[in-house]
């Protein structure tokens, strides 16, 4: 077996002269943070996890985690590293909370902090050991060791009971447990992290409380600190810092600062006076579990989104602020005025009247065209010509309360235009036509469009509904072109209003209560935000090389703004997943031998297209992710339209929480793709449509007592299996079946040509939640099997006896999974995997009868129970193999034969994964003879070769 | 979000609230009940990790009615009224005729506390629900949880009468076979069971030991220096623990979204019956609505060791004002 690549909570980042190392799962990624460039990957843990990574001057890594541990040893050579596994690794009996190398190198003895209070001096070489404990015999979840030399160590630790211990480890004594020596108290819950920085004597601790403290070690015997006075030295609370909103997990000093971070995806900054310097949202909300700084004051965050990230230090000085003019204008306005810039400076060229009314806006289509908006919606293309104006057409907006254009751009053409109350509109230049061929009623919300923007052909429009919609043109050097609604990006502000590129990467600008904010939506991360007062102003907003120019007016006055673009982020190490647990992935089959793309959902109510490139060191890339699921996503299911050579389509039915289920259409270029990327470039995704089974929350059926909302009756349904089959009768036409956690078995037709989907059938099969469907099966551990009649008119499911019985019991409770495969005409072969730790095996015969019922006979099955320790999540069947996995992170295969009606099996092998709460398992084809390419996921995935 | 997303979401934690009992988990240790009959007959118990305290209430009432059962049957004077023991880290609201001790049961100072209130008496029965506040780091949440039902097993080795039982909350995640592994030296009978109210998706199940029996050479005092001496103790190589479900199907389960006006009743709001009492984060939660903590800019610094939450809140207020 091999473990290709996995993405999963990064809990370990050290910097090293320029490298930095990262701990992933069990693997060590070593990256150039000049070039931000992988160097090295290696499996070093497997399968425990890396905590923590910690360097023995530049020669040596402790790399650390759970029970077990193992030192590399590494060389620095001009711009060459190396890494070197030493030892096996070493396993414990409990839990690794800290460690130390005091000692030179030439003496190779570790310093060690269990988890029970408890320190082991260990020979690397011999192995021996001498434990000390501490005579305060408690659980820690924190600890930090701290000395000189393993002769002389202290040992600070956090324990659940909100406190800090200080005590001593010993050598050679008969005393049986060591003292404690201090007890810091005031923190109200249980303590996550406390460290020990001797340069200004301070510990500095975190906490379930939410605050950072700061404990001052006062003595006169500053220098001698280390030896032994520490009994009757004084510590007190210096300062409790509440910044965070959420669990804090560590802090680090770094110099005269100390950086915490939590639960909150936030770092805050704080002087060491405990005064606040500034916060970061840094992992899409997703908590942050390890911080660094290198050298050149780079700070790098890991976090449960599998990303990490680097930050430089930010100089404290405030933001650079111009007051340029002050205008004052009572008038409304009924002119264009133009204005020339000659050689440096403007000259006023012309006055034009074009309606006697007020104007309501002028957008620039063109470097010498714009669009003005009258009274009632007139609105005039108006291009400059050497000293007069032309109008070029004329064209009416739809009535509306605020009947005014809000943004406009032309394409070929197409004039789009957004107005006031959140619609977009198209004109057809071409015919001259007045009204819009397209509209697009609020489909940006009641608050207006913001903004209308071409961008690498296709067009985005923002608003302030807190979204990007993208949209393609269709037919657009045609007689009729049109545009094509795809799908819409939610953006972290209330108000977006512009889109530009600079330097490859794309930036959204917008407002967000009081602040602009400038966003990267490459990187998915907030750049900058700046204090201005809200986004009813006016302001634009430039950028080019390294800079960017913020000019707002406020109070009457204008002001700019300058930030510097790199002193503000650097790009990401690695690359943000999902940012919760992932609950389905299914394969997108296309014809390409160097890729097989992934679509994944999961807790996060986001959908990612990711691919696997199998030849490439990293495997796994992040293609596109899409919002639209107001709940979780738990289900998805694809279905393939169109196949061939250069171009696949595919519907992918997702469904959730809320009883919402989502349609997108896929559409993937594979002939422009070059053999090595698939970008978002040859990837479309359409939002086709969102089905709400009690529709949208407002339009619910509440029950209103007094003034308060009481409650709505609609249960809160979640869609816990998707299954989709083509209508044999109707080619045109998809049968959706979903299981729902209600008990019902739902069933829907989905039309591709009219993208209408209605629900035909409501069958209350139990009630128990139904967990899969394909065939049903539910909590109970029922199985039941249906057969589906749907002519023209009817639609009819009917349940299917098994051996005379409406159902067959397979499992005592829930059946999480399932594989099932034809063996031959009539018989089946079906794997089950369940709640009860039972991997079942069935062999089911399908007996038509002369009056056309159908009926089930079993002929042979099989189980075991004793090779899963927990919940069966995910299985496969192969041609004689079977591979499940469950929650107790196990990948176990089995051997298969059908023989004489007789099904059995039996154990081949197991594998440990590192992935935590394994949710499924699917097989990426392979082109390897014998070897089978698998992804498993739960919180991340892994990617395995079996 | 409403109000009553969690009513609708979790028919427990509806029943919970209209029946009186202060968490769901009432109904865990309810169906384990029904099925294994573990409360019968018992008049002492110690409830590990009890707060906000619903499995107490279920040991009050029924270790009432075991001992008015007795005293019928007996019509003896000399019979002690029954005695629980409730510890938990959290604070909890009192509970008619439970002794509480707020406390770390990993602590080897509680477990001394603990049993000396058992004073050469023997439990019957020892329960242990305790969990970790989940940090979302599965291994460290797992191992923490072992941790307790190891510290729950120490303290149930010195004070649990022959043939007793002891019932605790387990992860089934890796390495839960060692755990099953290590309970089967003292128990003639290890079984993992999963009641109807926990959720299919959670890995929480319950062990129900029974008949316990110490071995002869064993001493639990050489356990006082550190539960990791229990990683000594093999036991059976690998023993997966028999699974068993609790509770029929008639009952109610806890995947199902079942409607608001289930089984035909008229569906109305309930208060929680325990609200958190002290939880860690109740200094932080009351700053939000003062500073916005979690905006940008907002912080809040005290200074030295004795200025306190509200001294911060009153000077911010009189700085605003002015
Ligand atoms: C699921 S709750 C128990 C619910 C309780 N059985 C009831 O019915 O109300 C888990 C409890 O374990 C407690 N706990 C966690 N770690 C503990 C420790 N080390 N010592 C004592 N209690 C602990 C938590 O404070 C929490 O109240």
């Amino acid at each position: 077996m091999i473990s290709l690549d996995m993405n999963t909570d990064v809990l370990a980042i050290k910097c090293i002269k320029n490298y930095v190392f990262i701990g992933i799962g069990c693997t060590i990624y070593v990256l150039n943070n000049i070039r931000c460039k992988l160097e090295i990957k290696i499996n070093v843990l497997h399968p425990d996890n890396i905590y923590d990574i910690i360097n023995k001057s530049d020669d040596k890594l402790i790399v650390y985690g759970k029970k077990s541990l193992c030192i590399l040893s590494i060389s620095f050579r001009d711009d060459f590293i190396r890494i070197e596994q030493i030892d096996e690794i070493i396993r414990f009996d409990d839990w690794i909370i800290n460690v130390k190398w005091l000692g030179a190198l030439s003496d190779p003895t570790l310093t060690i902090l269990f988890a029970n209070n408890n320190v082991y001096n260990f020979e690397l070489f011999s192995k021996q050991y001498f434990n000390t404990h501490c005579k305060e015999r408690c659980l820690l979840y924190s600890g930090t060791i701290f000395g000189q030399s393993c002769k002389n160590t202290l040992i600070f630790s956090g324990t659940v009971f909100q406190e800090i211990l200080i005590w001593r480890v010993m050598h050679n004594s008969n005393m049986k447990f060591s003292e404690v020596l201090h007890r810091l108290i005031g923190h109200k819950g249980v303590i996550f992290s406390v460290l020990y920085n001797p340069l200004n004597n301070l510990i500095c601790s975190t906490s379930d409380d939410r605050t950072v403290r700061l404990w001052k070690i006062s003595s006169t015997l500053i220098n001698d600190l280390n030896n032994a006075v520490w009994k009757n030295i004084e510590i007190t609370l210096q300062t409790t810092m509440y910044g965070h909103i959420a669990r804090v997990w560590k802090a680090i000093f770094l110099k005269n600062i100390i950086a915490s971070i939590g639960e909150d995806s936030r770092i805050c900054f704080w002087t060491l006076l405990g005064v606040l310097l500034y916060k970061i949202e840094a992992h899409h909300g997703a908590p942050i579990w390890c911080i660094d700084i290198s050298e050149d004051n780079i700070v790098f965050t890991g976090g449960g989104d599998g990303s990490v990230n680097s930050w430089p230090l930010k100089n404290i000085n405030p933001l650079q602020n111009h007051v340029l003019l002050e205008i004052n204008n009572h008038m409304l306005p009924k002119h264009i005025h133009i204005i020339n810039r000659i050689k440096n400076k403007w000259y006023h060229i012309g006055k034009y009247k074009i309606e006697d009314s007020k104007i309501f806006s002028i957008k620039w289509l063109n470097i010498d065209t714009i669009l003005v908006c009258v009274a009632e919606g007139h609105l005039y293309i108006i291009q400059f010509l050497k000293f007069s104006i032309k109008i070029l057409s004329e064209h009416v907006l739809p009535t509306s309360r605020q009947r005014w254009v809000t943004s406009a751009c032309v394409y070929n053409n197409l004039l789009v235009c957004g107005d006031r109350i959140g619609s977009i509109y198209v004109y057809n230049l071409q015919n001259n036509e007045k009204y819009p061929v397209q509209s697009f009623r609020k489909i940006h919300g009641q608050f207006g469009v913001q903004s209308c923007i071409i961008m690498n052909c296709n067009l985005i429009t923002t608003g302030r509904d807190r979204t990007l919609k993208f949209y393609k043109f269709c037919d657009i050097s045609g007689h009729n072109p049109t545009i094509e609604f795809l799908h819409a990006k939610t953006m972290p502000m209330d108000w977006v209003s512009k889109l530009i590129k600079h330097k490859n990467y794309y930036y959204v600008l917008g407002f967000k209560e009081k602040e602009f904010i400038i966003y990267n939506l490459s990187l998915k991360r907030i750049v900058s935000k700046i204090l201005c007062g809200g986004g009813h102003r006016s302001w634009d907003c430039v950028m080019y090389n390294k800079l960017t120019n913020f000019a707002y007016i406020q109070k009457k006055q204008v002001y700019i703004v300058t930030i510097s673009l790199d002193t503000l982020y650097n790009p990401p190490l690695l690359n943000a997943f999902h940012t919760k647990q992932i609950n389905c992935i299914k394969i997108l089959h296309i014809l390409s031998k160097h890729h097989y793309i992934l679509i994944s959902g999961g807790e996060d109510c986001t959908l990612f297209i990711s691919s696997i490139i199998p030849k490439s060191q990293s495997r796994v890339k992040f293609i596109d992710f899409f919002n639209g699921h107001l709940s979780s996503i738990k289900c998805i299911s694809i279905f393939t339209v169109l196949i061939d050579k250069n171009i696949s389509k595919h519907l992918i039915f997702s469904g959730g929480g809320r009883a919402q289920l989502k349609l997108w259409e896929i559409t993937i270029k594979t002939n422009t793709a070059n053999n090595n990327t698939l970008s978002n470039e040859n990837i479309s995704c359409k939002d086709l449509l969102s089905y709400m089974l009690h529709g949208l929350d407002k339009k619910r059926n509440k029950i209103w007592v007094g003034n308060e909302l009481i409650y709505n009756t609609d249960t809160e349904t979640r869609y816990m299996d998707i299954s989709t089959i083509n209508n044999p009768q109707n080619m045109d036409n998809i049968l959706v079946f979903i299981a729902c956690s209600d008990g019902c078995l739902r069933s829907f037709s989905y039309s591709i040509q009219t993208n209408q989907i209605k629900l035909i059938n409501t069958l209350m099969n139990k009630n128990r939640c139904i967990l899969k469907v394909h065939i049903t099966m539910a909590t109970d551990g029922l199985l039941n099997i249906w057969n589906v009649i749907s002519t023209n008119d009817i639609f009819e499911i009917k349940n299917v006896t098994i051996d005379g019985k409406h159902d067959l019991s397979l499992h005592q409770s829930g059946i999480n999974s399932f594989d099932i495969k034809i063996l031959n005409n009539y018989e089946y072969i079906l794997a089950t995997g369940g709640d009860d730790n039972l991997l079942n095996l069935l062999i089911f015969k399908i007996i038509f009868q002369h009056n056309e019922v159908l009926s089930i006979h079993v002929v042979s099955s099989w189980g075991t129970i004793s090779i899963h320790s927990a919940q069966i999540t995910g299985i496969i069947l192969l041609h004689n193999r079977i591979i499940s996995v469950g929650r107790d992170q196990k990948l176990a295969v089995h051997k298969y034969s059908y023989n004489n009606s007789k099904i059995c099996a039996m154990f081949l092998k197991e594998i440990n994964l590192c992935i935590s709460d394994v949710q499924g398992i699917i097989l990426c084809v392979n082109q390897k003879p014998n070897t089978h390419l698998f992804c498993v996921y739960g919180k991340g995935f892994q990617l395995l070769e079996v | 979000m409403g109000k009553t997303s969690k009513d609708k979401r979790d028919i427990y934690y509806r029943k919970a609230k209209e029946e009186g009992w202060r968490a769901r988990s009432a109904f865990k240790l309810l169906q384990i009940d029904d099925k294994f009959n573990i409360l019968h007959g018992v008049t002492k118990a110690v409830d590990l990790c009890a707060a906000p305290g619903s499995w107490s209430q279920v040991l009050t009432r029924r270790l009432n009615e075991n001992y008015e059962k007795l005293k019928e049957a007996k019509s003896d004077c000399t019979l002690i009224a029954p005695k629980i023991i409730a510890v938990d880290l959290q604070a909890m609201a009192p509970i008619e005729g439970v002794i509480q001790i707020q406390g770390d049961i990993t602590n080897i100072n509680t477990a001394e506390q603990i049993i000396a209130y058992f004073d050469n008496e023997q439990a019957d029965l020892v329960v242990c629900d305790g969990a970790p506040d989940v940090t979302g780091l599965h291994d460290m949440d797992i191992y923490i949880q072992s941790q307790l039902l190891l510290s729950a097993l120490r303290i149930t080795l010195r004070i649990l009468k022959p043939k007793g039982t002891f019932v605790a909350k387990i992860f089934r995640a890796k390495d839960v076979t060692l755990l099953y592994s290590q309970l089967k030296i003292f128990f003639t009978s290890v079984i993992c069971a999963k009641p109807l109210s926990s959720r299919n998706s959670s890995f929480e199940a319950f062990v129900v030991c029974r008949d316990f029996n110490l071995p002869e050479d064993f001493n639990p005092d050489s356990l006082d220096t550190s539960i990791s001496e229990f990683s000594k103790l093999k036991g059976v190589n690998g023993y997966i623990a028999p699974f068993v479900i609790c509770g029929d199907l008639s009952q109610p389960d806890s995947d199902t979204s079942y409607p608001l006006d289930f089984e035909g009743q008229k569906f109305e709001y309930c208060k929680p019956t325990q609200s958190p009492i002290n939880p860690a984060y109740e200094e932080a939660i009351s700053l939000l609505s003062v500073i916005n903590l979690g905006k940008d800019s907002a912080s809040c610094t005290l200074q030295g060791s004795s200025m306190t939450i509200d001294d911060f809140k009153s000077q911010y207020k009189t700085k605003k004002r002015s």
